[in-house]
């Protein structure tokens, strides 16, 4: 056998720990960096072929929904207390929280990049007017971050101390919280969008149905993505998560689709002002993001492969499928927040609908990209500073490994 | 504030007088008031018509509820303004308002100022631009807008709502002036005396 030999180390880390943690650092923050260059580059070009929210606003949804979506996922765990066939999921929970708060910062680096003077964004609070749903947004995300932060403290906490284990419900209450703060961030989330006169494909009480939905969806398949590097070679755990997430999915696909035909159909009998909306995604300019990425490959295939990853306990299917509703998730929030801003009625003396045509600026694709190589930073820098192996113990400041 | 439709000639001097006043970013094609070419009817019964559009001044102002940070506020005589040193950009307003009369005066649009206006620019920082019936910039005295003072046709007619004798009051009580969309429920304050070229039913029409 060989001998391993003794590694330099800081605080009990190894060189290999001590090399991921610098790197993610550096990644983190290149790519905070080049966000904010993507923001600059931003502001200084014309607004004449601009939407007020586009791809920054649409990466926001995104990854804000994938967060609470994975809490949703995570409540089945810690509220409705189930562990896994042999506990899998036991072993599995406290990455799910730690991905579900990790997702929380590209959504944030996103929202405030989405301002014209990012840095004022404390205005919010301290001149905050009750009306505003963002105004809300702002607190209940806060809220919802701060939750899942006291879930993760007490998950870890009790692997150190008995006291918090002893506590019978503390598990099930800081989960029943987390849970109520998911469901107010995604009803008012909805109610952003849904309480515009201006807007009507937006304008109603469906939106927030319809987000949470969508957020199980991401959010277990971004769980499933996240998680797989580190259980994919225990066979127990792959073997539940292949069944789990792909009857999530599945699940998940059914009632989303139900749910969305139903709104289009209800948009059917607007016919002035919502259904332009519709016909352009089903038939016009918005038909290959919709039928091409957001039904076929968000959807359809993803059906059929997470069909196959259960039944034969598929990996590789299941990974897929997994990779597909991601790439769908955000095709459909864009079609979702992009086409009712290119055919925007406008009243006066008579309807007027706009016909427009939105193409991401450089300078929010580049925003995007980063946000989106931040993210897997964040989470690997979780992974090794937080004890989050199940009876993994803190070894400093009572938190960290 | 009441438009007469019939009397619009459609010379843009408005939207002019608008532009240099408040200094409007006419580069993007953004403006605080337009007049809209409206034809309208098949050949042989056709109409052309000028609307003059700017912001409603409603009562009930969508854009003011969803300002987050209370830049968006309603002044004396009812006139909303927004305070650029607090407004953040985040142009939910932009979203809300039905009528299309926001628009973001972005960082661009300060150094192009520049360049048409001079150096002294009344725009200092980013934010959400809209009508303000000239308030505050309006010369002494008058509290009358830019594109009121300088309507060659008497088209736009503005004056204290709560004034009786007002011909905008006259013209608000006996119903000539209509809301358009009351609908919405926003109670706009700019309305619009349709007049012998378009009756209120034959808007649904054309």
């Amino acid at each position: 056998m060989k001998e391993e030999k003794p590694g330099f180390s800081i605080l009990g880390y190894s060189t290999k720990q001590i090399t991921i943690i610098v790197t993610s650092l550096i990644v983190i923050l290149a790519m905070a960096y080049i966000a904010f260059y993507g923001y600059n580059l931003d502001q200084i070009q014309e607004q004449i072929f601009n939407i007020p929210w586009g791809l920054d606003v649409v990466g926001y949804t995104y990854f804000a929904l994938m967060a609470t979506g994975s809490s949703i996922v995570n409540s089945v765990y810690t509220i409705f207390g189930y562990k896994g066939e042999k506990g899998e999921y036991t072993k599995m929970i406290k990455y799910g929280v730690w991905f579900s708060l990790a997702t929380i910062f590209p959504a944030w680096l996103m929202v405030l990049l989405s301002l014209a003077k990012p840095f004022d964004f404390v205005y919010i609070l301290l001149f905050h007017r009750i009306s505003s749903r963002i105004t809300w947004m702002a607190l209940l995300y806060t809220f919802f971050a701060l939750m899942l932060v006291i879930e993760l403290l007490y998950m870890v906490l009790s692997e150190s101390f008995d006291r918090f284990k002893q506590l019978k419900y503390g598990e099930f209450a800081i989960g029943i919280l987390v849970l109520i703060a998911t469901v107010a961030v995604h009803t008012n989330l909805g109610e952003v969008f849904g309480s515009l006169i201006s807007m009507p494909a937006w304008y109603g009480p469906w939106l927030a149905l319809y987000f949470i939905l969508s957020a199980v969806l991401l959010g277990a398949a971004g769980q499933f993505i996240f998680l797989l590097p580190i259980f994919g070679k225990n066979k127990d755990i792959k073997s539940f998560m292949v069944k789990y997430y792909n009857l999530l999915f599945l699940i998940g696909i059914s009632v989303y689709s139900l749910d969305f035909i139903w709104i289009v159909i209800s948009g059917w009998y607007s016919r002035e002002t919502i259904w332009p909306v519709y016909y352009s995604m089903l038939y016009g300019s918005g038909s290959f993001m919709f039928w091409g990425i957001e039904v076929f490959l968000g959807l359809i295939i993803p059906i059929a492969l997470s069909t196959y990853g259960v039944i034969k306990r598929n990996l590789t299917a299941s990974t897929l499928s997994a990779v597909f509703l991601l790439i769908g998730g955000f095709a459909s929030k864009y079609t979702l927040i992009i086409l009712p801003q290119e055919l925007r009625p406008y009243v006066w003396l008579t309807l007027q609908i706009s016909s427009f045509t939105y193409t991401p600026p450089i300078g929010l694709i580049i925003m995007f990209a980063a946000a989106t190589i931040l993210w897997p930073a964040v989470y690997v820098l979780g992974l090794e500073i937080l004890p989050l192996e199940e009876n993994e113990r803190a070894k400093h400041l009572w938190i960290f490994k | 504030m009441a438009v007469l439709i019939d009397q619009c000639l459609g010379c843009d001097a408005c939207v002019a007088a608008c532009t240099i006043e408040n200094q409007t970013p006419f580069w993007e094609e953004l403006w605080r008031t337009h007049v809209e070419d409206v034809e309208m009817g098949t050949y042989p019964d056709t109409q052309r018509i000028f609307v003059p559009r700017l912001c409603m001044q409603c009562e009930n102002p969508p854009c003011y509820y969803v300002c987050p940070t209370g830049a968006t506020q309603i002044v004396e005589g009812g006139i909303v303004v927004v305070d650029e040193y607090k407004c953040i950009g985040c142009q939910y307003c932009v979203e809300a308002c039905p009528f299309g009369a926001r628009y973001m005066y972005t960082y661009e649009d300060m150094q192009k100022a520049k360049s048409y206006y001079g150096e002294n620019t009344i725009h200092v920082e980013p934010h959400v631009d809209k009508c303000t019936f000239c308030y505050e910039t309006a010369p002494d005295g008058t509290n009358t807008p830019a594109c009121v003072r300088s309507c060659v046709g008497g088209a736009r007619v503005f004056g204290c709502l709560d004034n009786p004798d007002e011909k905008v009051t006259q013209l608000f009580e006996t119903g000539q002036a209509v809301e358009l969309n009351p609908e919405l429920g926003v109670k706009a304050k700019v309305r619009y005396v349709l007049g012998k070229s378009l009756s209120e039913g034959e808007v649904d029409n054309f």
